[in-house]
């Protein structure tokens, strides 16, 4: 499903070089649970936004179902984000002038589903993660483990192939980081392919196979 | 959810800075639409007088304000009444409609009216006579209008024309005069103690004379027991050159007159009209300034606050375009609301004070409403052009935690 | 002196101061009719000559001055003149002060009145002997003047044996001055462009004393010819010409002067 073939990704920082990424190589088949762990700076969410089409390679080609993402033009990449990839935040990044229902109903607008069945989605979805009293809330009115719900709500919108999870618990209580990792599963089992960065070990043990990023290499590989 | 619901939520969102950025724009087209919407009027007033009066001379008292004239003040200086003779004899051209004027104030049924003495034409031109015989050579007057003996249509009394004959005790009504005391032809009236024949009411002209009573000048100098004087001497003429060459000649044979013409007259509101344009028009170029700049600064710093956001509406799926929609569509709905609020309220300070500013009805104006939203709307948009593009150019990546 | 004798000298006294009466009665009125200014106009007619007004109002420095002009200027015109002199606030002149409006004329103020009731000149205020022969007119002008005066339109008919077209203008003339719609106010004055004493209201009205068409003029209030139609005129002609002249704002409509 996933494929980097020797993906490096330099930029410059304050005058000096700074390679985020440098030869990464991996293969994640479809319906894989893979948890990317490292130290801090080690290019864990770089790579996660390269796999979603959001950052181009210096080198290498980033492959999905078989074709390169960046040889797709930006629009092109940008319909391959509402159709199959789901991002889940560390800071959520929900819009905060909306409510749970309307930052759910974003990619299903992106999507340009009718406005009725926008509602009626993004209803049963914010049912199916438990806040169905929430809907007319803004993120401003919820906790940090409910505005994680809607944010995985807002994820399954279009009902994406692969969700791409940046620290999805890093802001949350050991309580609640439980619950988020259990939605993970639960979407697993459903078939999504799921990569997942994490600096949380025990969330990393929840996955399949774990990947660890050190200097912008991929040093581990577990199958 | 739609592209509005997105951009109307965002837009309510923070109202103070939202208030202070479109009040630039809403103050700013208030102030154009309100000064073009009474210069418009005003102008055609003047329009409409010079069309119908531009090449008339006044002969006026010396300390006579040219405002006077038109306010017909009763309380001024007068002029005697020989200065008619001394017209009538002397061998100037262009001098056979010559429309002396007296005016005073009566009570009618509690309502004031202005009873103007004027002089039929038979008595002014039976002292052309006494100029002689070289009334044959004299060039036909510009605006001299040929009146016979019979041609006494007494309607047709103008501002272009004058009254052939008027007895002592007839009286002619302006429109509005009739219609507030419910006169017509034939009508009884009594004025400062005498009998009146309603012999004609005249048609509407639009003019101050539509709220006259127009009778004999010497009745009307009997009974105001004001002697043989008037407040002004009107020259009918129909060419401006010409007039304005006359003006010169009359002051030279009435030198204790003041001599202008209507133009004149106008040429003091034509001057403010002129100022008032120009005014606008340096509105209009502060508010592109001033206002595109407060715009641009607002759109670039929301652009800058929301760039998480828009961060993660490229990470759900969103295309570059749709993100440039997002933010000018909000350029063109505070646009258009800078655009109709400031030709609503320019309407209502144009209408409230045109008449106290320019001495005129104004009227709203919807052409003015289309040119109020189109400038807003066009500035907003330019304004925010680069702010969008910004917008649609972000990186994503930079508004998300550690790249 | 016997009581029959004082009794009849008594009734005689009576009788004599009734009749005084009666007499003063009678007359009174009839001598106020009688204006010296209107008796003057009669008189002035009625000997073919030329009547000047003296009108004054008060008795002031410029009046007595005039009045000295004056009189001294119509005693040498004797021949071809009379005078008058009349206050315009004397209530037995007011007919003649209103007749021509010279209440409120500056004073004081002399007319020129032609045998035919023309008013051929005015001076007011002041003015000279030589200024006052200027009142004296040739009889097509005073015709004229007076015409102009009564408001009607003239249709002066320049033509003598020896200029062509004479009886096709005159049809048109007279088929003009029928219409009921003109009668009234049409004045038809005839003028013989080979008469010497015509000859300056000729060159006022432009018309060539030497012409060999006639020539007629039609000529309005206040005065100025409006139009000129050399040999034959139909009435249509002259209608259409006045009718022009009535509706618009000047000749052919052309206002202002040519840049």
């Amino acid at each position: 499903m996933l494929r980097m073939e020797n993906v490096c990704k330099a930029y410059a920082h304050r005058g000096r070089l700074v390679k985020a990424l440098d030869g990464a190589t991996l293969h994640i088949p479809a319906g894989d649970f893979v948890s990317v762990v490292g130290p801090s700076g080690s290019g864990k969410s770089t790579l996660l936004l390269m796999l979603g089409g959001m950052l181009s390679p210096s080198e290498g080609r980033v492959l999905l179902e078989a074709s390169s993402v960046y040889d797709l033009s930006p629009s092109e990449r940008a319909k391959m984000r509402r159709e199959k990839v789901g991002f889940v935040f560390q800071t959520f990044n929900l819009v905060p002038y909306l409510s749970a229902l309307e930052n759910v109903q974003i990619p299903l607008f992106l999507a340009k589903m009718e406005e009725k069945a926008q509602k009626d989605r993004a209803t049963s979805l914010l049912e199916r993660v438990g806040l169905a009293d929430r809907l007319d809330h803004k993120p401003g009115e919820l906790s940090v483990g409910q505005q994680q719900r809607v944010a995985l709500a807002r994820m399954l919108a279009n009902d994406p192939a692969i969700i791409l999870a940046d620290e999805p618990t890093g802001n949350l209580d050991p309580e609640t980081s439980q619950q988020i990792i259990s939605f993970l599963e639960e979407f697993h089992a459903e078939g999504k392919t799921i990569v997942m960065v994490t600096h949380d070990p025990r969330a990393a043990k929840r996955a399949k196979r774990t990947l660890r990023l050190q200097n912008g290499t991929i040093t581990c590989q577990n199958v | 959810m739609r592209l509005r619901t997105l951009v109307l939520r965002e837009l309510f969102e923070r109202k103070s800075q939202l208030f202070t950025s479109f009040l630039a724009i809403l103050l700013g087209i208030t102030v154009i639409v309100s000064i073009k919407n009474i210069s418009y009027y005003s102008e055609k007033a003047v329009a409409r007088e010079m069309d119908s009066l531009g090449a008339n001379v006044l002969v006026l008292p010396k300390t006579a304000t040219l405002q006077d004239y038109y306010s017909a003040d009763m309380q001024g200086d007068t002029i005697p009444e020989e200065y008619i003779t001394q017209l009538a004899v002397s061998d100037l051209a262009g001098l056979d409609n010559v429309s002396p004027k007296l005016s005073v104030p009566v009570q009618l049924q509690d309502k004031t009216f202005t009873l103007t003495g004027i002089l039929p034409k038979n008595e002014f031109q039976a002292k052309a006579a006494w100029s002689g015989a070289g009334v044959f050579t004299r060039p036909i007057g510009c605006g001299a209008s040929v009146g016979m003996m019979g041609s006494d249509d007494k309607k047709t009394l103008s501002r272009k024309q004058v009254i052939t004959t008027l007895e002592d005790n007839e009286v002619l009504v302006g429109a509005d005069v009739a219609a507030k005391l419910n006169l017509k032809d034939a009508d009884s009236l009594e004025l400062l103690g005498k009998k009146f024949t309603v012999i004609a009411v005249l048609p509407q002209t639009g003019t101050v004379d539509d709220s006259r009573i127009f009778a004999h000048l010497h009745t009307v100098q009997d009974l105001a027991k004001k002697g043989p004087v008037v407040n002004a001497i009107e020259i009918i003429g129909c060419c401006q050159e010409i007039s304005a060459g006359l003006v010169d000649k009359l002051n030279r044979l009435l030198p204790e007159a003041k001599v202008v013409t209507v133009a004149q007259i106008a040429e003091s509101q034509i001057k403010i009209n002129r100022m008032m344009s120009n005014l606008s028009l340096m509105f209009l170029v502060i508010i592109v300034c001033v206002g595109g700049a407060s715009i641009a600064n607002y759109m670039y710093a929301n652009v800058y606050e929301r760039r998480r956001e828009i961060g993660t509406l490229m990470a759900l799926g969103a295309d570059s375009r749709l993100v440039l929609k997002v933010f000018l569509l909000k350029a063109l709905l505070l646009g258009g609301a800078g655009g109709v609020g400031g030709y609503v309220l320019g309407t209502i300070a144009a209408v409230v004070l045109g008449p106290q500013l320019a001495g005129v009805p104004v009227l709203p104006m919807p052409l003015l409403g289309l040119a109020a939203i189109g400038i807003s709307v066009g500035l907003t948009l330019v304004a925010s052009y680069f702010p969008a593009r910004r917008a649609a150019r972000l990186d994503p990546c930079a508004t998300f935690q550690e790249v | 002196m016997t009581k029959k004798r004082v009794m009849k000298m008594t009734q005689f006294t009576v009788l004599s101061s009734l009749a005084v009466v009666l007499a003063m009665c009678i007359s009174g009125p009839a001598a106020q009719a009688a204006s010296s200014g209107v008796a003057a106009i009669e008189k002035a007619a009625k000997e073919n000559k030329y009547l000047f007004i003296f009108f004054w109002k008060e008795d002031t420095q410029q009046s007595r001055v005039m009045r000295s002009v004056f009189q001294t200027a119509l005693a040498k015109l004797t021949d071809t003149a009379q005078s008058v002199e009349i206050q315009t606030g004397d209530p037995a002149e007011q007919q003649i002060v209103t007749r021509y409006g010279v209440s409120r004329a500056p004073m004081p103020l002399v007319l020129a009145i032609a045998p035919n009731g023309a008013v051929t000149k005015g001076f007011p205020t002041r003015f000279d002997e030589n200024q006052l022969q200027q009142a004296f007119v040739s009889p097509c002008t005073a015709k004229c003047m007076r015409a102009i005066q009564d408001r009607h339109v003239i249709l002066l008919c320049v033509q003598n044996g020896k200029t062509q077209f004479n009886q096709e203008a005159m049809l048109g003339v007279e088929a003009f001055k029928a219409d009921p719609q003109y009668a009234q106010t049409t004045e038809v004055v005839m003028l013989n462009p080979a008469d010497n004493v015509e000859q300056s209201f000729l060159k006022a009205l432009q018309v060539d004393p030497g012409t060999t068409m006639a020539v007629t003029l039609l000529v309005t209030p206040p005065g100025a010819p409006v139009a000129s139609f050399e040999g034959a005129v139909t009435k249509d002609q002259i209608a259409a010409k006045l009718n022009s002249a009535q509706s618009s704002c000047c000749p052919g409509g052309k206002c202002c002067p040519k840049k």
